[in-house]
């Protein structure tokens, strides 16, 4: 169990979600398969997608990248409210091996926060964007002053 | 201009499919938090999920992708498609790729493992745009994830599924 170090802090515009860094492996993409029951071809069979498909590679799931930004968020939100609506697209297909930056940045502070959200590349561009929208819970404090978990989660991405 | 969509297809617009109740396990959502990297108890202990007030083990946010992606595929492996997909409601056309185009969803209650979750969705938009490389059709799904029973809407979605 993480430890679960509070500190005081207002969501203001310009704060960092806590982002954290992935790089997808064959390993994780057949289990988000396996979990999603998603049987296309492109995510696993190699010489199909080169071959036929015309990528350079298998693909990370679409979903994948957006799983990520909801572990970010929820991440982010977990001390002091929930998530209320997300937005993303993909706008790359991205090949397993990449190392990937799931993060965001506030965009509204306040009771109903905002953030921009993203799942960069290793230049920077992103391969996801989108957006996010969250509330305070009641009792949580009296916003915009409340509680942010400043430890990073770290889960079993470092491979 | 060439179409990809046929009248046949601009007849789907309005098409609707309900699945079977979904039942969520512990199991499950603890193959998706370790799929994830996600570490926190409350998705892996039923202790540490009730004593933060849960009914049982949480999923984590982004769990209803598995019910959304698994449940078009539960057909016999022989009805799948060459590439393993399956068709999921897509009007027939004669795009050769699908693509995923935006997802925007609203979350109204936690999904917790014993739910029975009732997929619906409808076709609520068709149209052809005429992008760089040729026509494109974009068709936008609208999804409700309903808890069995109460009746509940746990998650509304929309999602957009590009045709070229």
């Amino acid at each position: 169990m993480s430890g679960t170090a509070m500190t005081e802090a207002s969501i203001g515009i310009g704060d960092q979600l806590p982002s954290f860094d992935v790089r997808p492996d064959p390993v994780q993409l057949f289990c988000y398969s396996a979990i999603t029951w998603n049987p296309h071809r492109i995510h696993y069979d190699a010489p199909y997608a080169r071959d036929v498909e015309g990528y350079d590679d298998v693909l990370v799931h679409g979903p994948l990248m957006g799983s990520w930004l909801m572990r970010l968020c929820e991440t982010w939100v977990r001390p002091w409210g929930r998530v209320t609506s997300m937005t993303y697209r993909t706008v790359t297909s991205v090949h397993p091996g990449t190392t990937l930056t799931v993060g965001g940045v506030v965009t509204r502070g306040g009771n109903a926060p905002e953030a921009e959200i993203w799942v960069a590349l290793p230049d920077g561009t992103y391969a996801t964007q989108g957006s996010v929208s969250a509330l305070i819970s009641d009792g949580a404090s009296g916003a915009p002053t409340t509680a942010v978990n400043d430890d990073r989660p770290d889960g079993g991405d470092k491979r | 201009m060439t179409s990809l969509l046929t009248d046949e297809a601009r007849g789907w617009l309005g098409a609707e499919q309900t699945f079977e109740p979904w039942l969520v396990t512990r199991m499950q959502i603890a193959q998706y938090a370790y799929t994830l990297g996600i570490t926190d108890r409350v998705h892996l202990d039923v202790e540490e999920a009730r004593r933060a007030g849960h009914r049982d083990v949480v999923a984590p946010l982004g769990f209803h992708l598995v019910i959304r992606h698994a449940v078009p595929n539960l057909i016999p492996i022989s009805e799948l498609a060459e590439d393993g997909g399956s068709d999921d409601m897509t009007p027939p056309t004669t795009a050769q790729r699908r693509m995923a185009g935006e997802t925007s969803t609203t979350f109204h209650e936690p999904i917790v493992a014993g739910d029975e979750i009732r997929l619906s969705k409808r076709i609520g938009s068709l149209e052809e745009k005429q992008g760089r490389s040729g026509p494109l059709v974009f068709v936008g799904y609208d999804l409700e994830y309903r808890r069995e029973g109460s009746g509940e809407l746990v998650i509304a979605e929309r999602y957009v599924r590009i045709l070229r």
